[in-house]
C-alpha cells in the first residue's frame, strides 16, 4: 500500500470555491394561513460576490457572500370582513323588530396582490468551516438530512452547471462543512412597505363601485389602509410586519441557513475523486489500469489545502 | 413588479341604483309582515316568477317567536324548491309577531304571498304585487348620498336626505328612521346616514316606493 499527496493552493481553492459558490441555486415555496389572511412566498436566490480564506488552524472562513433573491414574490390572499350597512332595531307598535343588514364582501377569498419583492432586500451570509470527506456509493447514497439534496443537484444538473453523480463508480467527496452559518435578518425598506399596502388598497378599490357607495364603504371600515391593517393585524409599521412574516411565520431565514449549510456540507462537493481512479484508460486490446483510493484525509493551513489518500495496487 | 387580482366577490346589487318598491323584494329592499291573527298560513316565496319556496307557519296567541327572518336569496339559492309540505308548521310565532322577507344578495326580484286557510277556506292576506297590508313594514336601505322621494301609492308623503358619511367621524348604519304614515299623512323631511335603513309602517294597505330625486354624485 502507497500513500499519495495533493496540494492544492489557496489560490486553486478559492476558484473552486467560488464556482460552487457560483452553481449555488435555490428554489422555495411555501403558503402559510394567518387567520384570514393566507400567505404564499415564490423564492428563487442564487450567492454571489464574498470572501473565502484558508486559516491556519485548518478552517475555512466565507464571508459577507450576497444572497441575491432574483425572485422573491410575495402573495396574500385576504378574506375581507364582512362590512354591513343597515341592520338596527325599530320599536312598533306590537313589537321591537330588528332590521335585515347588508354586506359587502362575501366571498371566503376576497383579494389576492402578489408583489416582487426581489429588488427590495438582500441579506450577507457569512460562515466558518471545517474540511468533511464523505464517500459516495450510488447503492447507499447515505441519509439525507434536513435539506434533502436530491432536488438541490437535480436543479444543477439541469441547470448545467453541475454534472450528475456517478451512478456506474464510487466516489470520494471533499465538502466544507459549514458550522454555525449567519444570515441577515430580512429587514424590508419603507418603499417594500408600501409597495405591498399600496396592491392591497388598490385591490380593495378595485372592488368597490366609485362613488358614494366606495365613499360609504370607506366610512364604514374606517379607510382601506385601516381594513387592510385590521385584517393582515399589523402594526402602524407595516414593514416591521413584512420582515416577520418573511423571518419568523414563512420561516425563510432558517431555510437560507439549512439550504447553505447542505449545500455546502453534503450536497455539492468542493472536490470528486474516483475510486477506483483510473489512470490508464483502455487503448485496443489494452485494459484501463485503475487504483482504488482508501482512507482520504484533508488537513490545510493559511496557505494550502493538502489531500492524502492510500492507493492499493493496480488492477 | 406588482400584481392585483381580485376575485370579484362583492355584493354589487348592494350598489344598484334602481328605485326600491314594496311591490317586489331585492338587496335593501325588505318587508315584515305582521300576523295579526293567529291561525295557520302557508307562504309562497317566487322568484322572477317562479316558485321557490313555500312553508307553513302557525301563529298563536301564545306562539313563542316574536320574529323570524328568512333571506329569500339564500332559499333559491338552495335550487330546489321543498314546495310541498304536509301542512305542519316549522314555526310557531306569536300574534301581530312579524315575518322580515329580505334578499341578502344577487340581482334576483322576489314576491312573497301569504295565505290563511283553514279546513274550509283560503284568504291572501299578503299579495305583495298588489300592496302592503296595514301594519306590515317596508324596509329600505339606502346607500347613496343625495335626495330620494317616498311615495305611498303615487302621492309623496316624504322626502329624505341621505347624508354624506363625514370621514371624520365613525360611521353607524344601525339607526334606521321609522315612519308611522297616517291614513292621509302631510309631507315631512328628514335626514338621515348613507346606509342607513328607513322603515316605513302605513295606516292602510297601500304600495310604497322610494325613488331618487337628486344623487350627490
Amino acid at each position: 500500500m502507497s500513500r499519495i499527496t495533493v496540494a492544492v493552493s489557496e489560490s486553486t481553492f478559492k476558484t473552486a470555491f467560488e464556482l460552487l459558490q457560483r452553481n449555488f441555486a435555490m428554489r422555495f415555496e411555501q403558503t402559510v394561513a394567518l387567520g384570514a389572511v393566507r400567505a404564499g412566498i415564490d423564492a428563487r436566490a442564487r450567492l454571489e460576490n464574498g470572501d473565502v480564506s484558508l486559516r491556519q488552524d485548518g478552517t475555512v472562513k466565507v464571508g459577507e457572500l450576497d444572497v441575491r433573491w432574483s425572485r422573491l414574490t410575495l402573495s396574500l390572499e385576504i378574506d375581507l370582513p364582512s362590512i354591513c350597512v343597515g341592520g338596527g332595531c325599530i320599536g312598533t307598535r306590537w313589537l321591537r323588530i330588528c332590521l335585515p343588514r347588508y354586506c359587502v364582501f362575501t366571498a371566503s377569498t376576497d383579494v389576492s396582490v402578489a408583489v416582487d419583492l426581489a429588488p427590495y432586500v438582500g441579506q450577507e451570509v457569512s460562515f466558518e468551516s471545517v474540511f468533511a470527506v464523505r464517500y459516495w456509493d450510488p447503492a447507499a447514497p447515505g441519509p439525507d438530512g434536513p435539506v434533502p439534496c436530491e432536488p438541490v443537484r437535480d436543479l444543477l444538473v439541469a441547470g448545467e452547471l453541475l454534472d450528475a453523480f456517478p451512478t456506474d463508480r464510487k466516489q470520494w467527496h471533499v465538502h466544507l462543512a459549514p458550522g454555525p452559518v449567519d444570515v441577515d435578518l430580512f429587514d424590508f425598506p419603507d418603499v417594500a412597505g408600501d409597495l405591498v399596502e399600496g396592491a392591497l388598497r388598490n385591490a380593495v378599490f378595485g372592488l368597490l363601485p366609485e362613488g358614494s357607495a366606495r365613499t360609504l364603504v370607506l366610512a364604514v371600515i374606517g379607510s382601506a389602509t385601516d381594513l387592510i391593517r385590521t385584517v393582515l393585524d399589523a402594526p402602524d409599521d407595516f414593514e416591521e410586519w413584512l420582515s416577520d412574516l418573511f423571518n419568523v411565520s414563512f420561516g425563510l431565514l432558517d431555510v437560507v441557513i439549512q439550504v447553505v449549510a447542505a449545500y455546502f456540507g453534503r450536497c455539492v462537493p468542493l472536490f470528486r475523486i474516483d475510486d477506483p481512479f483510473v489512470v490508464m484508460e483502455a487503448e485496443g486490446d489494452l485494459l484501463p489500469v485503475s487504483i482504488p483510493i482508501d482512507d482520504v484525509k484533508i488537513t490545510a493551513d493559511d496557505d494550502e489545502l493538502v489531500i492524502t489518500a492510500d492507493i492499493g495496487a493496480g488492477s | 413588479m406588482s400584481s392585483v387580482r381580485n376575485a370579484n366577490q362583492i355584493n354589487g346589487a348592494l350598489f344598484s341604483k334602481r328605485s326600491l318598491d314594496s311591490s317586489e323584494l331585492a338587496v335593501r329592499a325588505a318587508i315584515g309582515h305582521r300576523f295579526d291573527r293567529p291561525g295557520k298560513f302557508d307562504v309562497f316565496v317566487e322568484r322572477d316568477g317562479r316558485l321557490v319556496h313555500r312553508e307553513a307557519v302557525e301563529v298563536a296567541d301564545d306562539g313563542r317567536i316574536p320574529q323570524r327572518d328568512v333571506d329569500l336569496a339564500r332559499l333559491a339559492d338552495a335550487r330546489s324548491c321543498d314546495c310541498e309540505h304536509d301542512g305542519a308548521p316549522r314555526d310557531r310565532l306569536v300574534t301581530n309577531g312579524f315575518m322580515v322577507f329580505s334578499v341578502s344578495h344577487g340581482f334576483g326580484r322576489y314576491h312573497v304571498r301569504i295565505e290563511r286557510w283553514d279546513a274550509s277556506s283560503r284568504e291572501t292576506v299578503l299579495d305583495q304585487r298588489q300592496s302592503l297590508p296595514a301594519g306590515d313594514l317596508f324596509i329600505a336601505v339606502l346607500v347613496e348620498a343625495g335626495s330620494y322621494a317616498v311615495l305611498v301609492d303615487k302621492a309623496t308623503v316624504a322626502t329624505i336626505r341621505v347624508r354624506e358619511p363625514n370621514p371624520k367621524r365613525p360611521h353607524r348604519t344601525d339607526v334606521p328612521l321609522f315612519l308611522e304614515l297616517p291614513s292621509k299623512p302631510k309631507p315631512q323631511a328628514h335626514e338621515i346616514d348613507a346606509g342607513c335603513s328607513v322603515v316605513i309602517q302605513l295606516a292602510h294597505a297601500a304600495r310604497v316606493r322610494i325613488e331618487a330625486i337628486e344623487r350627490s354624485d
